[in-house]
């Protein structure tokens, strides 16, 4: 009876000393290996979980998290973890991490596997994830300043921008037109002319009556048409000289503006210190910038992943949460230390860090985040992140101190047109970041020694440009950056500023003054030889035009004075008279009274006309008539 | 062989056949309780304990177990509305209160509605369950071992021993 009641509460003491010695710490490994599998989304190997009761601790060897957006790699591995609980609150079911410590840290390595729980062939390995707004910020890097500037330079010698070429094409533009309409006025006036020679023409074989009403018509065209041709060419000869003459005044003032301008504006020509800096350390200090921002976004995540409620056992049911004497937080870490290597640049570079009162219930605990990281070796880091979650408001304050003495090559430019290299060295970097509800607001510098410049170009207006921008930009020996950030974390306004870009604007400019006699000559050069040219090709082109016209006036004048002479002829009476009534009479046209008037006329006409013929006998045939006019006036 | 069956044997023995109609009934009563309290807690734990420590036959409590506890997730809703009557009862406050500020108290659960609710439903429910038990336990014992004795492998497993007691016990 003994034995039947010892042996089955043995086998169940046996049964609960197996599954702690055997059985709990692999089922703490499995549940935490689907925990962080189920955050991270890729697999999680933990070698060998080890627990102890008596203090409270856990202890894991040779974890790797592997990267879920680079397959084949780990996000993070670590050799061994301790954590060592505080008592006490454990048994007020209160997870209190006194002290723990992660070693053998290390980041991006590679693993056998891809580490991928489920194979996606969409998924591509990409680098960090950097937002959009920084994207844009670093595409916006515009390198075409260089261009802009060297292309400055060339316009200064371009024509095309010239007030005197401008100005000079206007007036052979207006000449043109002018001419053009010129033109058409004398092919108007001629065509009219040999209208009028065909009248003349067409006169000489019409009936003598008909003879004189065109004659008449043509005479009177002639008068008008001549009036009109005297009246435009006196316009023509009055005007266009007076026109001309303020074109060649108009073209005189441009050539003066020209000379001006040039002179002001290479004086004055800078190329942009905002963009030079930009497209020279914009992108290297963007970058550093994700960099210090990604370490905000992983303490935050770390928070809110701390706050997620635990799945509840059965469905249903509610946890009544009675008041807590001395209340703890439901999870706290007082101090987490981890050394290892991580990835700066291309290099591993060993540090170390120490995480503080990391907590699921901040105001409750009372104390901020607080994770200190420093580094060694040729790039010595110190980062320090506060998140103080401990009001309704959290704060999250990052400061960074970083320095690099390896050497950075910046360019700026294409290398088959113009480009600015120049190498950074011993760059020290400084963050101050606040981040206050999605809301950024902070400060990044960069302190750097500048060296190596070189300015080099293809195009051959601008080689000796090059040369002396070059000398110049030699006397630059460092530089100062600063990023201000603020407004949205997504999206922040973020401005940049540098000496770099005044610098390497005032070694650009000093080369350009230093160019400036040369330039300026030529400039002016060119100007004077382009307006000496206006003018001359102007003078020519309207000289030539206007004895043209000139000699087609005078042709046309020719014209005008044949028809005019035929009708001068015509008033001289150097026609047939009798041929001219007898053809009017004969014609019909006349009305009855004065056909009969006509007739009378005609024949009296023909009685003189004939007596001009033969006076004898046109006496005698008188005779009678003027006997009885003699009677009548005896009478 | 018999080498390899002896400690199985002896084990079933003492889980199974030396049990009275009290003892049976005791395990089927503890049964119900543990079986209608959710699992993962202290009190669950605390009960499998005392289970153990009692003359109780763990064969039957956990036969029962694993019958109350698939049943009692159609029983939630009126364990919610019991525990979260008492957990709520004003009068109840203050001894709540200092229960859940002892160490390890929070382990129990207490204050979740359905672990309270169930354990006092299955508290209610242990001695009826003892006293309803026992006598079906005594009536259908016998017949019932007397049903195992003809299998073989109950025969070979528990050996004549077994078979024996089954037989002296008629």
């Amino acid at each position: 009876m003994r034995w039947g009641y010892l042996i089955p509460r043995i086998i169940i003491l046996a049964i609960v000393w197996a599954f702690f010695a055997f059985g709990f710490d692999p089922l703490i490994r499995r549940g935490a290996t689907s925990s962080l599998q189920s955050i991270t989304g890729a697999k999680v190997d933990i070698a060998d979980v080890t627990t102890g009761f008596f203090p409270p601790r856990v202890n894991v060897d040779q974890v790797a998290l592997a990267s879920v957006s680079k397959p084949g790699s780990n996000l993070v591995e670590f050799q061994t973890a301790s954590f060592h609980l505080a008592g006490q609150p454990l048994m007020h079911r209160n997870y209190v991490v006194d002290e723990a410590t992660i070693t053998g840290v290390r980041f991006q390595t590679s693993r056998n596997d891809n580490g991928q729980l489920e194979i996606d062939e969409d998924s591509e390995s990409s680098g960090p994830v950097v937002p959009e707004w920084l994207q844009d910020k670093v595409k916006n890097l515009g390198d075409e300043w260089l261009e802009q500037f060297t292309d400055q330079a060339k316009s200064q010698l371009d024509p095309n921008r010239l007030e005197t070429y401008q100005v000079g094409n206007q007036l052979y533009v207006k000449w043109d037109r002018r001419f053009e309409e010129v033109n058409l006025a004398i092919s108007t006036t001629k065509q009219r002319a040999e209208r009028l020679q065909q009248q003349i023409k067409a006169a000489k074989q019409a009936e003598p009556v008909q003879q004189i009403q065109l004659y008449l018509q043509i005479a009177q065209d002639a008068d008008i048409l001549l009036k009109d041709s005297q009246a435009f060419v006196t316009t023509l000869k009055t005007n266009v000289p007076a026109e001309v003459r303020q074109d060649f005044v108009k073209l005189d003032q441009a050539q003066q503006n020209d000379r001006q301008m040039v002179a002001s504006t290479i004086q004055n020509l800078k190329p942009d210190s905002g963009r030079i800096t930009e497209s020279l350390i914009g992108e290297e200090m963007y970058l550093q910038l994700q960099h210090l921002l990604s370490w905000v976004d992983t303490i935050q995540g770390y928070q809110e992943q701390l706050k997620a409620p635990a799945e509840p056992e059965r469905s249903g049911g509610r946890s009544i949460e009675f008041p807590i004497l001395n209340p703890t937080p439901k999870v706290l870490c007082r101090k987490l230390l981890m050394d290892g290597e991580l990835m700066l640049g291309d290099f591993p570079t060993p540090f170390r860090a120490v995480l503080t009162d990391v907590t699921s219930d901040p105001k409750l605990h009372g104390k901020p985040a607080i994770l200190q990281v420093q580094t060694a070796g040729v790039r010595p880091v110190h980062l320090v992140i506060r998140h103080d979650a401990t009001s309704d408001i959290a704060v999250t304050d990052l400061s960074a101190d970083f320095v690099d003495e390896t050497e950075h090559v910046v360019a700026a430019g294409k290398p088959d047109a113009e480009q600015l290299t120049a190498s950074l060295t011993n760059l020290h970097w400084k963050a101050n970041v606040t981040l206050i509800e999605g809301q950024i607001d902070g400060r990044v510098e960069m302190r750097s020694d500048f060296g190596k410049s070189q300015f080099q170009t293809a195009r051959p207006y601008a080689v000796s440009l090059a040369s002396v921008a070059e000398q110049t930009l030699q006397s630059i020996h460092t530089v100062n950056a600063v990023i201000d950030l603020k407004g949205s974390a997504l999206k922040p306004d973020v401005s940049m500023t540098s000496d770099l870009g005044s610098q390497v604007a005032n070694g650009f400019q000093t080369a350009f003054q230093a160019q400036l006699p040369a330039m300026k000559q030529q400039a002016l050069a060119m100007v004077t030889d382009y307006a000496v040219e206006q003018k001359k090709e102007l003078s020519t082109k309207l000289g030539g035009r206007y004895s043209a016209l000139i000699a087609d006036h005078q042709q046309l004048m020719d014209s005008l004075n044949s028809v005019r002479s035929i009708a001068a002829n015509f008033r001289k009476g150097q026609v047939d008279p009798n041929a001219v009534f007898r053809t009017v009479s004969d014609s019909g046209l006349l009305k009855q009274n004065d056909q009969k008037k006509a007739d009378k006329y005609f024949g009296e006409a023909s009685k003189v006309m004939d007596g001009f013929k033969n006076p004898n006998q046109a006496f005698e045939n008188a005779l009678p008539s003027l006997r009885n006019r003699l009677l009548d006036k005896l009478k | 062989m018999l080498f390899l069956l002896r400690p199985i044997r002896l084990t079933l023995k003492a889980l199974i056949t030396q049990a009275t109609p009290g003892q049976l009934a005791l395990g089927f009563a503890f049964g119900v309780l543990i079986g209608m309290v959710p699992k993962g807690n202290l009190i669950a734990l605390t009960l499998g304990i005392i289970l153990a420590a009692s003359r109780a036959n763990l064969a039957v409590a956990t036969g029962t177990i694993l019958v109350v506890s698939f049943l009692s997730g159609y029983l939630d809703s009126a364990f919610d509305y019991v525990g979260g009557y008492v957990l709520s009862h004003p009068a109840l406050f203050e001894t709540w209160t200092n229960l859940y500020n002892r160490p390890l108290a929070p382990w129990t659960d207490f204050n979740n509605t359905i672990v309270m609710g169930s354990l006092l439903v299955g508290m209610v429910c242990l001695y009826p369950s003892y006293r309803l038990s026992k006598p079906l336990f005594a009536a259908y014992t016998e017949k019932a071992a007397r049903y195992a004795k003809r299998f073989w492998l109950t025969r070979v497993l528990l050996g004549m021993e077994v078979a024996d007691r089954l037989s002296l016990s008629e």
